[in-house]
């Protein structure tokens, strides 16, 4: 039973929250490297 | 060397080692350039929007060469494998088709991507059109993955008289390969991805550049290489359970494991000896084969001697195996270092040591896959589908394969030649900080 839901349902959902995770860390974390990062800002 | 079945693999070998490469770097690279237009846009950064324009630019010309070898793919199925085609081909003919259709869509929103860059006056319109690209390349790879994965476990159709009958295709589609085989596939690509963007960042910084604008991408890559090889660790031992169930002779094959036993031991490395059953100077790991298996250390384990002889696949295969799963623990060791020296602030993720080892991912990566896909293709064998088909049964009978080795070998190392050099004459002509110059940003 266990196995049925870790080959058959998990593998899709880890695709669909691998990027979910991966867009929310880039889009809300701050800016890298803050020493520097005004560099490159539209005024 | 003239036996055509032998010939005919060793094409196949060839064309799909090389496609393999453009095909997971075209699957992995466009969400990063979705990403970074769309972080440019919203944190107002031109360094994201110069980066989403490079990479785009590196990214077609993989598309470019990606085409030449997936056509040459799509006539040696035909050509080399006409028995799998025969019989195959009725209930696999829809996912190579909207596998076709899938690739369109994505080339024709590349083009419009490529050429309306500044053309609207809302930038999120034109991030818009990045989407499909997106969803085109990822879908590309799931129903090519579809195909490979009902090779595996064949299932959507009836055996009448030795002919296929009462095709389902869906069924076939989704059979129970798809799911673990789709979720690695796509995993491994985005971590290939964000390992050869960081790489090529780490690269340009070790080099001595300074610009914000490596180390920003260094950080994005290596944000999705972090993510990414979590995933792969917990798709792997997706697969794992798969294998057990459904191809236990690949997974014992893959684990040199011949007698069925309860809390059956993981085997890194060693040497086998076949005729004895035994293995020297391997590393057990106790329990871990009947976790990996069901999750249980008393789980049974189905061993190798079950099947018939003639039926086990070949067991060097462990050795892909190894080195696969080795390469991809390294490289989730070296995103989680990078960001533990990132957050902890009086250690330098920017050092040396940590770079060479990014740089290093890149081509680590691209063995890995390699690695993976022999595991996989190799540990079928005897069968190109699974119990219903031998490789010897499918492979063509013409002459004159051997000239087709030769002129395709020489083909794919004139790209692998020309295809870097491109690439490096591409991106050293129009650096990224006169990039940046040319939109304005003060360096």
């Amino acid at each position: 039973m266990i196995n049925d839901f870790m080959i058959m349902i998990l593998p899709v959902f880890v695709v669909f929250v691998s990027l979910g995770v991966f867009f929310l860390w880039v889009i809300k974390s701050k800016e890298p490297y803050e020493m520097n990062a005004e560099e490159g800002k539209e005024k | 060397m003239n036996d055509p079945i032998v010939v005919s693999r060793l094409l196949t070998f060839v064309t799909l080692g090389f496609h393999i490469i453009m095909a997971t770097i075209g699957v992995g690279l466009p969400i990063y350039i979705s990403i970074a237009e769309y972080v440019g846009i919203k944190k107002k950064d031109r360094n994201y929007i110069v980066m989403a324009q490079r990479w785009t630019r590196g990214y077609t010309i993989l598309v470019a060469v990606g085409v030449v070898t997936g056509t040459i793919i799509g006539f040696q199925l035909s050509l080399l494998w006409p028995t799998f085609m025969q019989q195959a081909g009725h209930v696999i003919s829809l996912p190579l088709f909207m596998e076709t259709f899938a690739f369109f869509f994505e080339a024709i929103f590349l083009g419009i991507y490529l050429y309306t860059w500044n053309r609207f006056r809302n930038p999120y319109h034109h991030w818009l059109l990045s989407i499909p690209i997106v969803l085109g390349s990822s879908a590309s790879a799931f129903f090519i993955t579809t195909v490979n994965a009902f090779m595996n476990t064949p299932q959507g159709f009836d055996r009448e008289n030795g002919a296929v009958a009462n095709v389902q295709p869906l069924v076939a589609m989704f059979n129970p390969a798809t799911p673990s085989k789709l979720s690695h596939v796509l995993t491994t690509a985005y971590l290939t991805g964000a390992l050869i963007l960081a790489a090529i960042a780490a690269y340009h910084l070790m080099r001595g550049k300074t610009a914000v604008y490596y180390k920003k991408g260094l950080h994005l890559a290596m944000k999705g290489a972090l993510v990414f090889a979590i995933a792969t660790v917990v798709n792997g031992d997706i697969s794992g359970k798969f294998l057990a169930v459904y191809q236990p002779e690949k997974l014992a094959a893959a684990e040199w494991h011949f007698e069925t036993e309860e809390r059956a031991k993981l085997l890194i490395g060693g040497i086998l000896d076949p005729d004895e059953q035994e293995v020297k100077f391997g590393i057990e790991i106790p329990f871990a084969l009947s976790i990996l298996a069901f999750n249980r250390p008393s789980a049974e384990v189905i061993g190798l001697n079950e099947f018939p002889e003639e039926l086990w696949p070949p067991l060097y295969i462990h050795y892909f195996f190894n080195l696969m799963v080795f390469i991809g623990m390294f490289l989730a060791a070296v995103s989680f270092i990078y960001f533990i020296c990132y957050y902890v602030r009086r250690l330098q993720p920017l050092n040396p040591w940590l770079l060479r080892m990014v740089v290093a991912g890149a081509p680590l990566a691209i063995l890995s896959i390699e690695s993976g896909w022999i595991m996989t293709e190799v540990g079928r064998q005897p069968w190109i589908i699974r119990g219903m088909l031998t490789v010897s049964d499918a492979a063509t009978t013409a002459e004159h394969v051997w000239e087709m080795l030769l002129l395709f070998s020489g083909l794919y190392m004139a790209l692998a030649i020309l295809l870097p050099l491109i690439l490096i004459r591409l991106f050293s002509k129009k650096n990224a900080e006169a990039e940046l110059e040319n939109q304005g940003v003060i360096l």
